[in-house]
C-alpha cells in the first residue's frame, strides 16, 4: 500500500500540473488577481530564487569538479606502477614528441642528471613515467 | 539509442539567461506547478522552485533546444518530485553543505528544512496516505470531482475518464481545473 500510495499522490500532482500547463496567460493572471496576488510584485520575487540558485549551482559544478578530481586521482594511485623499462622509454619519447611541456621536463631532468635524456638511467626513466602518469600526463594505455 | 538522447540541448549558460527572460506570467505559473509538485517531494515550494532552478542552471539536467524552457522547469520539478517518489532524497541531497533537508516531525509530517540531516518524505507512503485521504475528504460533496479524482488516482487516462463519466472534454477540464483550486484552497501551505 505504501509505494501504492506514493505513485498515487504523483499521479495526483501530475494532473494538477496538466492543468496548470494548460492555462493560458489570461487564466494564471485572473487566478492571481482571485488570490490576491500582485502578478509583477510575485514575479520579482520569484526572481530573487534565481540569486540563490545560480550560487547552488555553482556550488554544484565545483562539487562535481572536485569530485572527477578525486576520482582521477584515486584511479592514478590504483593503477600498477610502470615497470617494464622498455615501455616506459618508449612511451617517454612518444610523450616528448607530441607534449612540448613533457619534453621541457625531460631536458630538465636530463640537467638535473647531467646526462643527455637517452643516456637516463632505468630508475630515473620509471621513474619519470610513473610521475607523468600521476599528473595525469599520460595515459599509461596508449 | 533513444530519440531522446539524439536531441540537441543547450549549454547551462543559456538555459540561466533563458531562466533570466522568464515572463511575470512564467513565472507565476511555474511557482504554481511547484506549488503542486513540492506537495509529493516535501519541500517548501519556494525551496523546490529554487532546486529545480539550480538543476536546470548546473547543467544536471539538460535542455532540449527545441524544448520550452517552462516545460523544461516543469520537467526538472516533475523529476525532482519523483525523486522523492523513489526515496532518493533521502539518499542523495543530505549530502549537499548548502542545501540539507532535515527530518523533523511536525505532528504527524516528516518536515524538510534546510540545515538538517536525513529525510523520510516518500519512504514510506505513510504520508501520501494521509494526504490521499485529506483529499477524499475535501471532495464529500462533489461528486464529479471526487469520482474524476479517484479514477485519476487510480491512472485512468483523460479519455478513459471523459468516457466513464460521460464528459465532453470542456466538461472534464472544468472539473480539472475545480479540483485544482479547491485544493489551493485548502492547502495554501502545503499537504498538511
Amino acid at each position: 500500500m505504501s509505494k501504492t500510495a506514493d505513485n498515487q499522490l504523483f499521479r495526483v500532482a501530475e494532473t494538477l500540473v496538466h492543468d496548470i500547463l494548460a492555462m493560458s496567460d489570461e487564466d494564471i493572471v485572473a487566478e492571481a488577481n482571485e488570490d490576491g496576488l500582485d502578478v509583477s510584485a510575485e514575479a520579482e520575487r520569484l526572481r530573487a530564487l534565481m540569486v540563490d540558485a545560480k550560487l547552488q549551482a555553482g556550488k554544484a559544478k565545483l562539487r562535481e569538479a572536485q569530485r572527477q578530481v578525486s576520482s582521477g586521482r584515486a584511479q592514478r594511485e590504483q593503477a600498477t606502477p610502470i615497470t617494464d623499462i622498455q615501455v616506459a622509454r618508449r612511451m617517454l619519447a612518444k610523450a616528448q614528441r607530441s607534449d612540448e611541456s613533457i619534453h621541457q621536463g625531460l631536458m630538465l631532468a636530463a640537467r638535473k642528471a647531467n646526462t643527455p635524456i637517452d643516456d637516463l638511467s632505468d630508475n630515473d626513466v620509471l621513474s619519470l613515467a610513473n610521475d607523468l602518469r600521476e599528473l595525469g600526463l599520460w595515459n599509461n594505455d596508449e | 539509442m533513444s530519440a531522446s538522447k539524439d536531441r540537441e540541448t543547450i549549454p547551462p549558460a543559456d538555459v540561466t539567461s533563458a531562466i533570466g527572460n522568464l515572463s511575470d506570467i512564467q513565472w507565476i505559473r511555474l511557482r504554481k506547478i511547484a506549488g503542486i509538485y513540492h506537495w509529493v517531494n516535501g519541500m517548501e515550494p519556494d525551496d523546490f522552485l529554487q532546486e529545480a532552478l539550480a538543476r536546470a542552471m548546473s547543467g544536471v539536467r539538460k535542455c532540449p533546444a527545441d524544448q520550452d524552457i517552462v516545460e523544461f522547469l516543469t520537467g526538472v520539478m516533475k523529476s525532482l518530485a519523483g525523486d522523492a517518489n523513489r526515496s532518493w532524497w533521502k539518499k542523495n541531497v543530505v549530502a549537499t553543505d548548502d542545501f540539507q533537508v532535515s527530518q523533523q516531525a511536525c505532528g504527524d509530517r516528516k518536515e524538510p528544512i534546510r540545515g538538517g540531516v536525513g529525510h523520510e518524505h516518500g519512504v514510506d507512503g505513510v504520508y501520501a496516505t494521509q494526504v490521499l485521504q485529506k483529499l477524499d475528504s475535501i471532495f464529500k460533496d462533489d461528486e464529479e470531482g471526487a469520482m474524476l479524482l479517484m479514477a485519476k488516482i487510480e491512472g485512468d487516462s483523460a479519455q478513459e475518464i471523459q468516457e466513464a463519466l460521460k464528459l465532453s472534454q470542456t466538461e472534464y477540464a472544468t472539473i480539472l481545473r475545480r479540483i485544482r483550486r479547491r485544493v489551493d484552497a485548502h492547502f495554501t501551505n502545503g499537504w498538511q
